[in-house]
């Protein structure tokens, strides 16, 4: 009997995961032919072959660069991004036992804001080009150190404290940006267009960099998925059947806050993708990390890069990515919010 | 010896609570810590059981120092059912009991046919079968206490070490659980290791009680010479008196008064 049901998922799982590439690899396809420059469906799709084949057809260098520098870095940061988030929001949810918790519960995403925002303010200050994207990251990093630190990394990690201590940090962090953005004056739009969220010029460098990284860090996590299933029983629970729950919370806490670490050095804060797809994926198909990780991952690809496509074309001025998914997922926060509290019975 | 602690001490930050006792468990025992609100018992299982870390003295599985093994190798021997735990919400009973199973499986947790005999086992000896596909939020306290017992047992460990099992169940269901240990016990050989509240049920379920005051343990041995008069007076503040229960050959006693000196010290304050 149990055979029988666990076939039956694991047979949907894979129907499902075929399907999302699918949607996803068209997805990839009619997003690069849509955009404000007048290529036809037909160049564009010319264009690709010939990058990908190593061709030699005639095409004009302007398209060429529209369709395979701006527009394909573009549409795959996106994709990468939003697995990247929807997998890091699976798991801090499943670490901190708390369906309210998303990639920028803990703060992270508040260090690498600050690393950017500081950035800015001393390029417009004196005059540099220093690079965002490390300077974001590495101060996300140090901010995980800091709040793991404050939470007691040799204790048992509670989720309370982590997420107090992420609290914290992040209200600290978001009044020293405040204070850069009052002190960058008239240049401070650079600052509030990083901070929303935003997928636009993004290069093959970026590509580059989240490929590779993203996608260790999404296989090392549904490598031990199994053991994050458990863990929903509680710290201690898990301890009592052989989960060495300690070791466990801390090996996710470190890929979920590279991951979120990572994409927001790159795309600024782009909120709610991470907190709402695990939610969607689980209520409507499993709550086993093995499945919920992958899933996730397509479906916040997918969502990430049509909230990107619907940014980038239907606005006359390109509104940030961050913004849009924030007006759609707030409600649906809400929503989950609500019903997640009058269906407790604790 | 199954289970040895010597000269364990246990402090929750800078205070302590547990001052330099021995327990030790024997292979085939039911062993009850009694004692009352705030003596250490449940701060003892929970150093058994590795959830706090104790301050001196040693604890050996086998002779070997527990916390020297690794937590899968613990969760093949000892099973442990706590006091309070969370409901996962969308766990219904046969994943949970499946679970107990996770320290016999390798990474993949493919379960094997015997993983699956040893569910069914569970589920049935704790007569949850007709609960096998609810979630664990929908069954009562019992139901759900039973669950929790079945992965315990899916665990097929040596011992089961559990927490005040009776808590919050009423009197069919407290006694239901308690003749499940007690069978688990004499059928299967599972050692018992257990706090209980209720001293008349730790009379008559126990091999051997520890008693325990203010983080110490004042007495141990057979619950019929431990169980008086004079220690109930001393250790729990009652006067009462005892009876023969027939049927199970064992001591009864009813409390009927609390002990006036103490009464009156209690007012004063």
């Amino acid at each position: 009997m149990i055979e029988e049901i666990l076939n039956k998922e694991k047979k949907q799982y894979y129907l499902i995961l075929t399907i999302l590439t699918i949607l996803m690899l068209g997805i990839i396809l009619i997003s690069v032919t849509l955009g404000k420059a007048d290529i036809t469906i037909s160049e564009s799709f010319k264009i690709i072959f010939k990058k990908i084949f190593n061709k030699n057809i005639e095409i004009a260098a302007n398209k060429e660069a529209i369709i395979w520098d701006i527009r394909m870095p573009r549409i795959i940061s996106g994709l990468i991004i939003g697995a990247g988030l929807a997998v890091a929001g699976t798991i801090f949810q499943a670490i901190l036992r708390n369906p309210l918790a998303d990639p920028y519960t803990i703060g992270v995403s508040t260090g690498a804001a600050f690393g950017a925002v500081l950035t800015i303010y001393i390029n417009i200050v004196y005059s540099l080009f220093l690079p965002i994207v490390p300077v974001a990251f590495i101060f996300s990093i140090i901010t995980l150190f800091v709040i793991v630190k404050i939470a007691g990394f040799n204790q048992t990690l509670h989720s309370s404290r982590l997420i107090l201590a992420g609290i914290i940090i992040s209200s600290t962090l978001s009044a020293a940006i405040g204070l850069l953005k009052s002190m960058a004056g008239e240049d401070v739009s650079a600052m509030i267009f990083w901070l929303m969220g935003n997928l636009a010029a993004k290069s093959w460098t970026q590509v580059l960099i989240l490929f590779p990284t993203i996608t260790i860090a999404i296989i090392l996590a549904k490598h031990f998925a199994n053991d994050l299933d458990i863990l929903t029983l509680g710290i201690h629970e898990a301890k009592n059947i052989g989960v060495d729950s300690e070791k466990l919370v801390k090996f996710y806490l470190v890929i979920g806050a590279f991951i979120t670490a990572v994409c927001v050095s790159i795309s600024g804060i782009i909120g709610f993708v991470g907190l709402v797809i695990p939610h969607l994926v689980r209520m409507s198909f499993t709550s086993k990390h093995k499945y919920l990780i992958p899933i996730s991952a397509l479906v916040g690809a997918i969502v990430l890069s049509l909230a990107d496509n619907i940014t980038r074309l239907m606005f006359v001025v390109e509104i940030p990515v961050g913004v849009l998914t924030t007006l759609i997922g707030g409600p649906f926060f809400i929503y989950i919010y609500l019903n997640k509290s009058s269906g407790e019975n604790v | 010896m199954l289970i040895k602690a010597s000269n364990l001490t246990i402090a929750y930050d800078k205070k302590e609570v547990v001052h330099k006792i021995n327990i030790n468990v024997q292979k085939g025992e039911i062993i009850t810590i009694v004692g009352p609100n705030g003596s250490g018992k449940t701060t003892v299982l929970k150093a058994l059981t590795r959830i706090i870390k104790y301050k001196k003295g040693e604890i050996l599985l086998e002779g070997k120092e527990i916390r020297k093994i690794k937590d899968k190798k613990i969760a093949k021997k000892i099973a442990i059912l706590p006091q309070t735990r969370n409901t996962p919400e969308d766990f219904n009973v046969e994943t949970l009991v499946r679970y107990g199973r996770f320290p016999h499986t390798n990474w993949q947790g493919k379960l094997s046919k015997e993983d699956k005999d040893i569910i069914d086992w569970a589920i049935k000896k704790t007569g949850m079968s007709h609960f096998r596909k609810n979630k664990l939020t929908e069954l009562s306290g019992g139901e759900r206490q039973r669950a929790w017992i079945a992965m315990a047992l899916a665990q097929k460990t040596e011992i089961i070490v559990l927490d005040e099992p009776t808590t919050f169940l009423d009197l069919s269901h407290q006694l239901e659980v308690l003749e499940l240990v007690k069978n688990l016990n004499k059928s299967e050989n599972v050692t018992i290791l257990m706090v209980l509240h209720d001293l008349n049920q730790a009379i008559r379920y126990s091999t051997r009680i520890y008693v325990m005051e203010k983080g110490k343990v004042i007495a141990k041995g057979n619950p019929e010479e431990i169980i008086s008069s004079e220690l109930l007076k001393d250790v729990f503040r009652v006067n009462s008196d005892f009876y023969e229960d027939k049927r199970h050959e064992c001591n009864h006693f009813i409390p009927y008064k609390i002990e006036r000196e103490i009464h009156d010290r209690r007012n004063i304050k």
